[in-house]
């Protein structure tokens, strides 16, 4: 028993980390607002370069092989930096959804491609089929009840829907689902799915609030107000402890999820629940923190701090929010017929 | 990262789970408010020191298994699976023994630790004084150093297990012209001596867990001292590390009290999405401690610095204690101020108490406020404030 990373995995976490220090500035982001959320550049094919894309993609369709764990502790870099694609549906979702099920021919079409950086996967888990990058993914992983389906970009018509953080991309989608596009009618695939997206978007959460945290930090060692930094003041540093402490418990809960999502599929639906609900509670304390601390500046459209602020609005009510997944969790303790979740 | 044991830990998960099975008494032992009590306790302890589990993550050297943070907290968790009694001589087994073992000379250590191995002498702690709380280094007994040892004179106060312990590790001012973290000593006080008074402290939920010490031309022999007169401020941080292992409050507690409190919420209740929520977030908490403690443990197992979590332990499961027991008192509503004997349960009081003590668990061990100070500056680097009166 050993819960940690190893050194393997926090080299491969550096390394991640270093090429979106260098790629993806603020300042890089901006301009992806300002370019009304179109594209990154070449970040896409230099995230699949340093095996994001590919992490979980078996060998034999030229994937790295790896573990989840690393995936999300990659994920986490992307929130942190902003990336603005849709990295967590591609690489975790898209990818370990389809080394799972899918044909020959399907798995042959799209694994060799998520891994080389050449396709980009997005996601719909309910109606209405508002689906983040909708317009440009080269396919959308579909869930309906039971079902799990893939739709390629030519079975439907995809309808731009503008929003607050434009880098979101959002789509609302037109299309007819049938044999042609079913991967799998088994309720466990399509749970995964779903677990799947909790896990994954968990992880991206923690960055977003984690760098919340430290942009305030930075904030709140430079500011000055009756003749000393205003980060010596004890309301201000309780706020922050607060908000860092939910970020480490959601990082341990995220890494935990993604750990079961690879070991424990028994255990793994409701770590990623619990995951989730706390990756959204870090988020949502953080954003508060962080523009209560900033004052004025962070209220401004100049100040980066928004582009954080809404990504992580966003991603707090997407796959779940913290009401949604404690409901579930505490019903399910609740019900008396239920075999135990642990303890 | 795996979580499944491994051929070693398994093996001693095993060697622990079938000893207590067949060890651990099936009747609760009598109360450790009475001398019958601590007696019978005792002699559970001599059974574990016997069977080798009186301190598994003591040394082999000094008496121990020489067990890893992790291993040692397998031990826990079967500990508390089997339902063994409380432990008697916590502080002399987490707190006093491991500094011995860091600190003590090779003659104080032969002097101490098996003594407290097998639990024939129990200890306290004397850090807290009426001026020193939050603020341990305000501490004000004195200690004056004469030729024939140290007279020790002052008030110590908050002094958990006082009542039965025979040793007392403690700070004292030895250099009256020092201030703050200069000039303390720390050193070894035995309870039996005329000048030491113990005054238990009747508690708001009518327990008398700690008490008042006070100490009055109490002479300490100077080979009692611990480290180097005046030295004492470093000492006391080293005990302080131990009490992150002191293995107690762990994940696994927290998750049986869970289901008791569930076993206790009404059917009708059930279908609520408030308490759905409510117990979910609890949950949540529950699970994030273990994770959290874990990766401590796992940082430490491997000799490395404890991450940014390593220092958030105590703020979180003490307030995720209070919710739970706040829940329980919610859930026997109008019986919830019952005392013991006018229900049909053994629900209220139990609850009651336990809910009091999680309020106290906000207090002791570092308020949550000076947790929420250490997050803020030694986590991320917040500059310490003034904490002068003026």
């Amino acid at each position: 028993m050993l819960f940690d990373l190893s050194d393997d995995q926090a080299e491969f976490r550096e390394s991640v980390r270093g090429m979106l220090g260098r790629q993806m500035t603020p300042a890089t982001l901006r301009a992806v607002w300002d370019a009304d959320g179109a594209g990154s550049g070449d970040l896409w094919r230099r995230l699949a370069g340093i095996g994001v894309q590919g992490m979980v993609v078996p060998e034999e369709y030229g994937g790295v092989g790896g573990s989840h764990v690393e995936l999300a502790l990659a994920l986490e870099e992307i929130g942190y930096h902003g990336v603005p694609d849709p990295v967590l549906e591609t690489a975790f979702v898209a990818a370990s959804t389809l080394a799972q099920c899918g044909d020959q021919t399907v798995r042959d079409r799209w694994l060799p491609a998520i891994n080389a950086g050449e396709a980009v996967v997005s996601l719909s888990l309910d109606k209405p089929a508002l689906v983040v990058h909708g317009a440009q993914a080269d396919a959308v992983l579909v869930r309906r009840g039971t079902q799990t389906h893939l739709l390629p970009a030519d079975r439907a018509v995809w309808r731009p829907v503008a929003t607050q953080d434009p880098t979101r991309r959002l789509a609302l989608g037109e299309f007819q689902l049938d044999d042609s596009t079913l991967l799998a009618d088994d309720a466990a695939v399509a749970d995964r799915l779903t677990t799947a997206a909790r896990t994954a978007s968990a992880a991206v959460l923690v960055g977003v609030a984690r760098r919340l945290v430290d942009m305030t930090i930075g904030y709140v060692l430079s500011r000055e107000q009756f003749g000393q930094v205003i980060g010596s003041f004890q309301a201000l540093k309780h706020r922050l402890a607060d908000a860092a402490v939910l970020v480490e418990a959601a990082r341990s809960l995220t890494w935990y999820a993604a750990y079961a999502f690879g070991h424990e599929p028994a255990a793994a639906r409701w770590a990623a629940r619990v995951a989730k609900s706390a990756a959204s509670d870090a988020g949502a304390t953080a954003s508060a923190a962080a523009l209560q601390l900033h004052g004025g500046i962070g209220f401004t459209w100049e100040h980066d701090l928004h582009l954080w602020l809404k990504r992580g609005q966003a991603l707090q009510h997407a796959y779940g929010s913290a009401t949604d997944h404690r409901v579930a969790v505490g019903a399910r303790i609740l019900d008396r017929d239920a075999p135990a979740l642990a303890g | 990262m795996d979580l499944r044991l491994n051929p070693t830990q398994q093996a001693f998960r095993d060697q622990v789970r079938g000893w207590l099975e067949e060890n651990v008494p099936r009747e609760p032992l009598p109360s450790l408010d009475t001398r019958e009590g601590v007696e019978a306790h005792r002699a559970w302890e001599r059974r574990l020191y016997d069977a080798g589990f009186a301190a598994v993550h003591w040394p082999a050297a000094h008496g121990g298994r020489g067990m890893d943070p992790l291993a040692t907290a397998i031990f826990y968790e079967e500990y508390l699976r089997a339902d063994g009694p409380a432990r008697l001589n916590r502080l002399g087994l987490g707190l006093a023994g491991p500094t011995l073992i860091d600190l003590g000379t090779p003659d104080q250590q032969d002097r101490w630790l098996s003594k407290i191995l097998t639990s024939e002498e129990i200890w306290c702690q004397g850090f807290s004084e009426p001026g020193a709380g939050s603020d341990l280094a305000g501490i004000r007994t004195r200690g004056e150093v004469r030729d024939d040892g140290i007279l020790v004179n002052g008030q110590k106060i908050w002094t958990s297990h006082s009542r039965w312990a025979d040793w007392m590790f403690a700070l004292v001012r030895t250099d009256p012209q020092s201030s703050r973290h200069a000039g303390l000593t720390f050193l070894m006080i035995e309870m039996a001596d005329p000048g030491v008074d113990v005054r238990p402290i009747r508690q708001l939920n009518d327990a008398r867990d700690f008490a008042e010490v006070f100490l009055t031309d109490v002479l300490v022999p100077k080979n009692n001292v611990i480290g180097e007169i005046g030295g004492g401020w470093s000492v006391a941080m080293a005990t302080l590390v131990h009490e992150r292992g002191s293995g107690l409050n762990t994940a696994a507690h927290f998750h049986k009290m869970l289901a008791e409190l569930v076993s206790m919420i009404p059917e009708e209740s059930r279908g609520d999405t408030r308490v759905q929520e409510e117990i979910g977030w609890l949950y949540e908490h529950i699970e994030a401690y273990r994770y959290m403690t874990l990766r401590t443990l796992s940082e430490l197992a491997q000799k490395k610095p404890p991450g940014p979590q390593g220092s958030m332990g105590k703020l979180w499961w003490s307030e995720l204690q209070v919710r739970l027991y706040e829940l329980g008192l919610q859930v026997l509503g109008s019986r919830a101020e019952l005392l013991d004997g006018h229900d049909d349960g053994a629900g209220p009081p139990a609850w009651r108490q336990r809910y009091w003590l999680a309020r106290a668990a906000l207090i002791y061990a570092g308020s949550n406020e000076i947790q929420r100070n250490i997050i803020a500056e030694r986590v991320l680097g917040l500059p310490k404030g003034s904490r002068r009166a003026v």
